[in-house]
């Protein structure tokens, strides 16, 4: 039997496919690529007005290629500084039984929720003579060790006993286990995370600032304030970006790379290192004192010693400025990042492939660059933006896009492909599929990553500096001024309150829950 | 009600060539299993049907009524098709109610047809529950009843009760087929299950390489299969050498003699169409190993030449391993030959 096909059985308006993405989407994306890429492109334009020669010369000077070589010592410093440290600590928690490991396991992550311009704050009201590269390459390897720890750990706990204990049988001491068995499956994992610490580094402002030495974000906003040079700083910015994004490079080309260790069987285990346990403990409780312990009890005391002359109508309004710009950025973001992460979660094209890595690359964005590009962009052509809180959330929106854009993906990829399908045969076209399904589904996953940005934005400080309006102050630059003119005790209550409002929030709702998902397997298992 | 004429359909995954210009009509108010192995594109036929993935080539009808032709696809929502895919995919979010009235106009009749399919399967008592909190036989039930709902043109099932238990799938089985049937739904069903596509459907529609090589009743498709793998699709299935003569007579390695010359090739024969019995004289195998299920054995037998067939017995078995017993075949001979 052949049906043959007349003109008459083909209704035009029924052209149409399941498989391919609806055209609004596609078109709301690449309107989220271009607002993201404008600021990016006009700075580049902008970095080379006075000429290809001109930018030649400005990089080459004795100044910016010291600042180049500084910005690479510094975070090459600290990605080796992490890495020792991300592992030590990952080794520690993972392979041994030290006293108190479930809580220092839960507070592992927390270094990375407070902002390292509030740990260098608190060494400098202990001691205002601190500066330079070391005590900076210090702070930020204690603020960014978590980024080597938390993958490594996880990975240390997923290697299959069995594997260890094979190794062993084959004559294999403890340490042989850890050079030949747990660190080749590791190592690609605790890299990237060094190369997460290197990419903080460099467009790590607050911390470089205060102590005064002269990376290429410090470099750009004294450029930038002494003389207005925009072109100047222009120049140093795309330097910066270029360098950031090598990074970037580096690290998502490593992470492809992790083998998943095979899932059957027993893990965990503890090697047996006999009483260098005491000292394996030493070790790790002095670093969360350093990190934890010192800043804590700094910003707390002084808070209470500076208690009477707060003026409480100031920090509320403070507080509330910084909620309000960050509220408008990470909506921002989370309206730009939704049409995009639809569609890398829903129509995995090579389209929206490329859409997704572009914008992902962002979280290389330097706070300073972004800063830079919108000040640049808005004092020429978006006079009416130009010094209000909206182009402040704007930069914000473009800070933090990449991180809107993971959660708004990941809870979209964890609603099954046939929801949709059963929805479509229904006779619900894709919009409807979108509002009835879909994003029900998927707000609360969604709504707890707009939070997240909620929460991580009121931390940030370079742009904020260079885009709040006159008079406007949030936590972050409430702080910055005080202790820029060393009235370091006066800055204890915005500290404090940073850190109460954001990093602690942010701590909860990112944790990983590396303790807890562990007491759950182990109740499983029973 | 409508019938399904699917007509030289060829899909591709990539340069993956999945469905090989495919042919199957389903007639009108019947139940058609597409049976075959994972892979082979049973899937792929039905997510065409339902216009989840757009045919290289080919055409899709609904009656009269053209669905897919490779520039033309009417998208899946303008289908009218009741999709019920593996686990039944309900929406977690929404109470077991609002599911089964997901694809009905709002208004007051809706809730008339939502009561009226809760009572069909059974569960109207539950229509306030969320999908968590039904048992996975209830959400199947749902699921039915979201996809019947609407009044579809086609119902298209796939791999319905894979996720189920042995025992709720043979329950499940009888209760919605004629759930089915009193709608006078036509519906297409893909499974690799044999015993639910024999025991399920009117029409059974073995599948290979992407395409249909057969469509008959399950008895027919059991008894006359078209080829070696419809025959082990469908059943346990012996494949016997055997010799066809130029007068058309067959001899296989259970007959007597054997002729000089011929055509070679096999048979197939079911295992309940061998006999056993103890005539010692006659006695042509040996009882290698016995397999008891209980209502019935299989009796594992070497021939003289170290062929091995197997004979399927009622229970209680009689004989044990070692015994030397005569094999007999007594159902019709369905020969293959060799090319």
């Amino acid at each position: 039997m052949t049906l043959k096909v007349s003109a008459k059985d083909v209704n035009p308006k029924q052209v149409g496919s399941f498989a391919a993405a609806p055209r609004f989407l596609k078109l709301l994306s690449v309107f989220t690529l271009t607002l993201v890429l404008i600021p990016l492109v006009y700075l580049a334009i902008r970095s080379s007005e006075n000429g290809w020669d001109s930018f030649v010369s400005i990089i080459l000077r004795p100044r910016s290629v010291q600042t180049l070589f500084t910005s690479l010592a510094l975070s090459l410093t600290v990605a080796i500084g992490a890495l020792l440290i991300g592992l030590g600590v990952a080794l520690i928690l993972g392979k041994t039984n030290i006293m108190l490991r479930r809580l220092l396991l839960v507070l592992m992550p927390l270094p990375l929720a407070i902002p390292s311009y509030v740990i260098a704050y608190s060494y400098l009201t202990i001691n205002p003579f601190l500066r330079g590269f070391w005590i900076s390459a210090i702070i930020l390897i204690l603020a960014t060790f978590p980024f080597v720890a938390i993958p490594t750990y996880a990975l240390i706990r997923k290697i299959n006993l069995n594997q260890e204990e094979v190794a062993r049988t084959l004559g294999l001491s403890p340490l042989g286990v850890l050079m030949k068995v747990i660190w080749p499956q590791v190592r690609v994992a605790s890299v990237a995370g060094a190369l997460l610490s290197a990419l903080y580094a460099l467009s790590d402002f607050g911390t470089v600032s205060l102590m005064r030495l002269d990376t290429f974000t410090r470099v750009i906003y004294t450029v930038y304030r002494a003389t207005f040079d925009r072109s100047g700083a222009a120049s140093l910015g795309i330097m910066l970006l270029a360098v950031s994004l090598f990074v970037v490079f580096l690290e998502r080309r490593g992470r492809g790379l992790v083998v998943p260790s095979s899932g059957q069987g027993r893990s965990g285990g503890v090697l047996a290192i006999g009483n260098y346990r005491h000292l394996a403990f030493l070790f790790v409780l002095s670093i969360y004192f350093a990190t934890l312990v010192i800043p804590g009890y700094v910003l707390i005391s002084r808070s209470i010693s500076v208690g009477n002359s707060i003026n409480i109508g100031n920090l509320i309004s403070v507080i509330s400025n910084t909620a309000l710009v960050a509220f408008l950025g990470a909506s921002v973001a989370l309206l730009l990042a939704i049409p995009v992460g639809i569609l890398s979660a829903r129509f995995k094209s090579r389209f929206a492939q490329v859409i997704e890595n572009s914008l992902l690359v962002t979280h290389a964005l330097p706070g300073v660059v972004v800063g830079l590009a919108l000040v640049a962009l808005g004092a020429r052509y978006l006079s009416g933006l130009y010094q209000t809180i909206y182009l402040l959330a704007f930069a914000y929106a473009l800070l933090f896009i990449a991180n809107s854009l993971g959660s708004v993906r990941s809870s979209l990829e964890k609603i099954p492909m046939r929801l949709d399908e059963v929805a479509r045969s229904l006779g619900q076209t894709y919009s409807q599929t979108l509002r009835r399904v879909i994003l029900p589904i998927a707000t609360p996953g969604i709504f707890a990553g707009w939070l997240l940005v909620f929460v991580t934005a009121m931390k940030e400080l370079p742009a904020t500096l260079m885009l709040k309006p006159t008079g406007f102050e949030t936590l972050s630059t409430s702080l910055w001024t005080a202790t820029s003119i060393s009235q370091y005790s006066q800055a204890a209550p915005f500290a404090l309150a940073l850190v109460l409002i954001a990093s602690i929030p942010s701590y909860l709702l990112n944790r990983p829950n590396l303790a807890e998902r562990e007491v759950m397997r182990e109740n499983k298992d029973l | 009600m409508t019938d399904i004429r699917i007509d030289g359909l060829t899909v591709y995954y990539g340069t993956t060539r999945v469905l090989n210009e495919l042919s199957l009509f389903v007639p009108t108010q019947n139940l058609v299993a597409v049976l075959g192995p994972s892979g082979c594109g049973k899937s792929t036929l039905l997510r065409s049907i339902a216009g989840f993935v757009a045919p290289k080539a080919g055409t899709i009808r609904f009656g009269s009524t053209l669905m897919s032709v490779s520039s033309v696809q009417v998208p899946p929502e303008r289908r009218n098709v009741g999709y019920v895919p593996q686990e039944g995919a309900l929406f977690p979010h929404l109470s077991v109610s609002k599911n089964v009235g997901f694809g009905l106009a709002k208004g007051k009749d809706s809730h008339k047809r939502i009561a009226e399919m809760l009572d069909l399967v059974g569960l109207a008592d539950f229509k306030n529950r969320l999908p968590h909190q039904l048992s996975g036989g209830q959400q199947f039930r749902v699921a039915i009843a979201r996809a019947l709902a609407p009044a579809p043109n086609v119902m298209l099932l796939d791999e319905p009760f894979s996720s189920l238990d042995a025992q709720l799938r043979e329950e499940l089985r009888y209760e919605i087929k004629k759930i089915l049937k009193d709608s006078k739904t036509t519906t297409l069903l893909v499974t690799h299950d044999r015993e639910e596509a024999l025991v399920m459907a009117d029409l059974i529609a073995p599948m290979k390489n992407g395409k249909i090589v057969q469509l008959g009743s399950p008895q027919d498709v059991y008894n006359n299969p078209s080829g070696l793998e419809t025959a082990i699709s469908t059943g346990d299935a012996l494949i016997v050498p055997a010799i066809k003569t130029k007068a058309g007579k067959i001899y296989t390695a259970l007959s007597a003699t054997k002729p000089l010359r011929g055509e070679s090739g096999n048979v197939i024969i079911r295992p309940e169409e061998i006999e056993i019995s103890f005539k010692k004289e006659k006695s042509n195998a040996k009882v290698s190993e016995i397999e008891y299920f209980g209502h019935d054995a299989l009796i594992h037998l070497e021939l003289a030449n170290k062929i091995k067939v197997s004979a399927r017995v009622a229970a209680p078995v009689a004989v044990k391993v070692g015994d030397r017993v005569n094999a007999k075949q007594k159902g019709p001979l369905r020969f293959f030959s060799k090319n």
